[in-house]
């Protein structure tokens, strides 16, 4: 199971960005790297897909954005939630709760017929 | 939102540094990548590969980061911009004919669009919301449309009527203008000037205010109170715009005359009008309810829209119609706005005939367009696969292609501007001074902001119209085509494409050409019923009899009869008559209403055109007198009132039987004149040819003027038109005839020689241009699809090029390759014909229902035409189809 990787939904990239920034401020290999382990491996994020992403959210004001040192002291530009971000996020996850929720009904309700 | 527009912003100006962030951030997550696999045991540079392979084609990151930047439209508009310049640059050829193509299109839409502007949408600039402002008309139950109105109906509308907030009536008069005491009696010292008389609230409802001075109090309504307000065309023409001119007195018809005020230079209503005074009608004049002659403008309450004021007219004219069941039977009073009420019907017709035809003219310009970008489209495939296979999106290709059309259609505009600007100068300037100033707004007409504005529009959709096509189809060159590096050799569809494009091209240049080749014959018509009159040989002339010399109606008769004696004896003139207005001319004509014994004299008189004549008149003027006689001697002043009546007329009035023997008489306001009695019936003439078919005429003897007319049509008349019909071209005799009648009477000064030639040349002026006009527009369009016919034709050849190698090689003879090139030209050309054709023949109708002599089935002219441009498209397709004959097989073979 641990090597089942899977693409990530359509959509879900963002909530994901967006939750995993709201940890703490992280660069962007830093979020990839944090989605592939939290999820115990089993979500992909493609590495294309990503920056794109974050400079979207970035524009939206979701994230903001700060050069610092990482790890290895290297210059990394850091992605940070904002008060509107958080808002986002908020809206985002009951949104995905309710989605998940509902389709658990259907599909559970085979199985109880 | 605000921090997306500032990330905007920030993208778009300070560019090179977000690209170095851009940059580094996707660098250090290719060197952290890079580490975690070094830390796996990978070695540097295979790690370096991994991660790289992982990360994807960082240049397509980088594109999509830029575009979630979100100010990737302006950068690449910026790019394309400058790349399309560079592309347009490097093929003058190409681009200096596109230009050409586009800025003639554009030009030639954006002058009609002035003229029109200037005399059919915006006619009268100088009246604040003239589309607030309507005129009032009568109509009545058998259509006679009549745009007069009686006064005391007048009255009744402006008390009952809550719909406008103003309404005036005026009417027109020609009085004399005297000229100072030291020129009177000289020939340049007096003239006949068109003057309106205006009722209270003229200038109000016109929202308009003089220049000098002011307009008329209300107490200078009442007869007795002489004064005037100059337009500023006679201010400046016959007063040296002095300054000093209010309080001065002037002479109309031997009356001092006031000058209260001048009104500003744009202002000019009732078109035409030198000056205005006041419509001081008597009591019993305003009571009149039977015969109309004024003219009404009302202007509309604020919030009352028209509709609503038009059944509040009709109401009123119900109600009154109820209370004067005599007079007002049967008849409603109307709105009509005020600028379609002064233009009449022709100008729209023109107008919009002119824009539709240029519009065609425009259209056959961007197929053009097209049709040379999509050649130039299929040479540049190499370079679309190029940027197909770096990431360039569909649309990001489209946009770039449309880019550089818009450039062209820029470009084009800059031309078509100046062309423009100069094509309405000559427009304007070479409509005779006298006709210009009946046209409403003629003067005003130039390049204005609402032009430019339309110039913009109109480029802006050729550019769509030509680029939208070769857009879509040079970005479609799909990658598989690229991987065969020959490239397209046909293709097929962009081929077919520019096929239907051509033939639409002949189409469309067909019915223009057609368009223009009816009217110039119906206008050609128009000359040839005034040739029946023979108009070079006939002179005018008019004169002026001043009061003080010629007190009585006595009097003038013998200086009428002495004039004619003298003109008849002088060599080279047959005959000499007298007239009050001459055919075809169509300003000028008098009109009265009449009644017709036997018909109740309570409905609604009618009314036709009125000439004092000189026996000899229709003799002169070839007019057949079909039954009855014409006048002589018999007909003095003292005998029998009689008349000759027009066919129309005598048709109308007398469906019966013969109008011998039956009388009418003229009605002026209140009062009528003598019964007179029919004793011929005269052939229709047109007097005014805008009328689309001769008028009703009503024909007294000079003689008896005096008896037989009112008052007031005796003093407007009195300088009447002497016509001299002359054996030799009558230019040449003017000079001795003018001498002849100055010596039966030097102190009478005659002015308006003029041939009959030249009278109607000057009022048919407005139909030349536009048949000018639809002519030019004719020739370029033709010019235009004969262009587009080649550089298919050309095209085709070139394309072809290697299958003529081969044909040639495998035995085909001279013969067989220029059938073969010939026979598409000749097929797309066939077709461009056929729907031509068809177009034409359901066109024909409707332009003879609008314009003057133009036949609803004219076969020869459509045959003609058609003939014209199949030899023109052969023509054009023959040029390329001998270059095709000249191919060396072994080139051909060779050439890829």
């Amino acid at each position: 199971m641990a090597n089942e990787r899977m693409d990530l939904p359509q959509g879900t990239l963002d909530l994901l960005i967006l939750k995993t920034v709201a940890l703490e401020p992280q660069h962007g290999w830093a979020i990839s790297e944090r989605i592939q382990q939290i999820s115990s491996d089993v979500l992909r994020v493609k590495q294309g897909s990503l920056y794109p992403a974050l400079h979207r959210l970035e524009r939206r004001g979701w994230i903001k954005a700060k050069w610092g040192a990482s790890a290895n002291n290297r210059r990394a530009k850091y992605y940070e939630l904002t008060r509107s971000g958080r808002r986002q996020l908020e809206a985002e996850e009951s949104d995905w709760r309710k989605l998940t929720a509902a389709v658990g009904l259907i599909v559970d309700f085979s199985r109880s017929a | 939102m605000i921090s997306d527009i500032l990330h905007r912003l920030r993208a778009l100006f300070r560019r090179k540094s977000v690209e170095a962030e851009l940059d580094d951030e996707l660098r250090a997550h290719l060197e952290q990548q890079a580490e975690k696999y070094v830390q796996s045991g990978l070695p540097r540079d295979e790690a370096m590969r991994r991660a790289r392979v992982e990360l994807g084609g960082v240049e397509q990151i980088k594109e999509e980061c830029r575009d979630a930047r979100g100010v990737n439209l302006i950068e690449t508009t910026i790019q394309d911009l400058r790349y399309g310049l560079r592309m347009l640059a490097k093929n003058p050829g190409f681009t200096a004919m596109a230009v050409l193509t586009l800025g003639l299109g554009i030009g030639v839409n954006t002058t009609v669009f002035s003229v029109a502007d200037g005399i059919l949408f915006h006619p009268l600039p100088f009246v604040q919301d003239s589309n607030r402002v309507v005129g009032i008309v009568q109509i009545s139950k058998d259509s006679d449309w009549h745009a007069v109105i009686e006064p005391a109906n007048f009255k009744d509308l402006q008390k009952q009527c809550q719909s406008f907030s103003t309404m005036a009536g005026y009417e027109w008069t020609s009085p004399t203008l005297a000229g100072s005491p030291q020129t009177h009696g000289s020939e340049t010292g007096a003239e006949r000037v068109d003057a309106a008389r205006v009722s209270k609230n003229f200038f109000e409802t016109l929202a308009s205010k003089p220049e000098l001075g002011r307009i008329f109090l209300p107490e200078e309504q009442q007869p007795g109170h002489p004064v005037v307000i100059l337009s500023d065309r006679l201010w400046r023409s016959h007063f040296a715009s002095n300054p000093q001119i209010l309080g001065q007195t002037i002479h109309l018809d031997g009356q001092s005359f006031a000058v209260i005020g001048v009104m500003p230079r744009r202002f000019d209503f009732p078109t035409g009008a030198a000056l205005w005074m006041p419509l001081d009608l008597s009591p019993e004049e305003w009571a009149n309810r039977k015969a109309g002659h004024l003219h009404v403008i009302a202007r509309l309450r604020p919030g009352v829209t028209l509709s609503q004021a038009r059944s509040e007219l009709s109401a009123v004219s119900g109600r009154l119609a109820q209370d004067y069941p005599e007079t007002n039977n049967g008849q409603t009073a109307v709105p009509v706005l005020v600028g379609e009420l002064i233009n009449g019907n022709l100008t729209p017709m023109f107008c919009y005939t002119l824009l539709g035809a240029v519009g065609f003219l425009l259209l056959i310009a961007c197929v053009n367009v097209t049709n040379l970008q999509m050649a130039r489209a299929t040479n540049r495939w190499r370079e679309v696969a190029l940027r197909s296979a770096l990431g360039a999106g569909r649309l990001r290709m489209v946009r770039q292609l449309l880019t550089e059309t818009a450039l062209l259609a820029v470009l084009g505009a800059g031309l078509g501007l100046a062309f423009a600007q100069g094509a309405t100068r000559l427009i304007v300037s070479s409509m005779p001074a006298e006709t210009a100033v009946q046209i409403a707004g003629w003067g005003d007409i130039g390049l204005k902001v609402r032009a430019l504005g339309f110039a913009m529009a109109v480029t802006l959709l050729s550019a769509l119209v030509a680029g939208l096509a070769p857009a879509l189809r040079g970005s479609k060159i799909a990658l598989n085509q690229a991987l065969k590096s020959a490239g397209p050799t046909m293709a097929g569809y962009s081929l077919r494409l520019r096929g239907i494009l051509v033939s639409a091209e002949v189409a469309l240049a067909l019915l223009l050409v057609v368009g223009a080749g009816l009217m110039v014959k119906g206008f050609r018509g128009i000359l040839e019923k005034a040739e029946a009159f023979g108009p070079a040989n006939l002179v005018t002339a008019r004169v002026l009899l001043p009061e003080y010399k010629y007190p009585d109606f006595e009097k003038r008769r013998a200086y009428d009869d002495r004039v004619l004696e003298s003109l008849q004896a002088t060599p080279g003139v047959s005959a000499a008559c007298l007239f009050t207005t001459p055919p075809f001319s169509n300003n000028g004509t008098r009109w009265r209403n009449f009644s017709v014994e036997g018909v109740p004299s309570g409905k609604r008189l009618p009314a036709a055109v009125i000439q004092a004549i000189s026996g000899n008149y229709f003799q002169l003027m070839s007019i057949p007198v079909g039954s009855g006689r014409t006048f002589d001697a018999r007909d003095s002043a003292t005998a029998l009132p009689v008349a000759i009546v027009s066919q129309k007329l005598a048709r109308l009035s007398w469906p019966a039987g013969s109008a011998l023997g039956k009388q009418l008489r003229l009605v002026q306001g209140d009062s009528a004149g003598p019964w007179l009695t029919v004793v011929g019936v005269a052939g229709d003439v047109e007097y005014d040819w805008t009328d689309n078919e001769p008028e009703k005429a009503i024909y007294i003897p000079y003689s008896q003027t005096w008896s037989s007319l009112d008052p007031k049509a005796r003093d407007e008349w009195a300088g009447a038109y002497f016509g001299a019909r002359t054996s030799v071209a009558s230019q040449s005799l003017i000079p001795t005839l003018r001498r002849e009648l100055a010596s039966v009477d030097p102190d009478v000064p005659s002015f308006g020689w003029e041939t009959l030639d030249k009278v109607m040349t000057d009022s048919l002026a407005g139909v030349a241009e536009v048949g000018g006009m639809m002519t030019g527009a004719g020739l370029m369009a033709l010019i235009l699809a004969a262009v587009g016919i080649y550089g298919v034709a050309a095209f085709n050849v070139e394309q072809r090029t290697r299958e003529i190698g081969i044909r040639v090689a495998l035995g085909a003879t001279r013969a067989d390759v220029l059938l073969l090139v010939l026979k598409r030209g000749s097929l797309l050309a066939a077709v461009g014909l056929a729907v031509g054709m068809a177009g034409a023949l359901a066109l024909m109708p409707l332009l003879s229902a609008f314009f003057y002599g133009v036949k609803p089935a004219d076969p020869a002219t459509l045959l003609s035409v058609s003939l014209l441009l199949a030899a023109v498209a052969l023509v054009a397709t023959y040029i390329p189809a001998r270059r095709a004959t000249k191919v060396d097989p072994m080139v051909a073979l060779r050439y890829e």
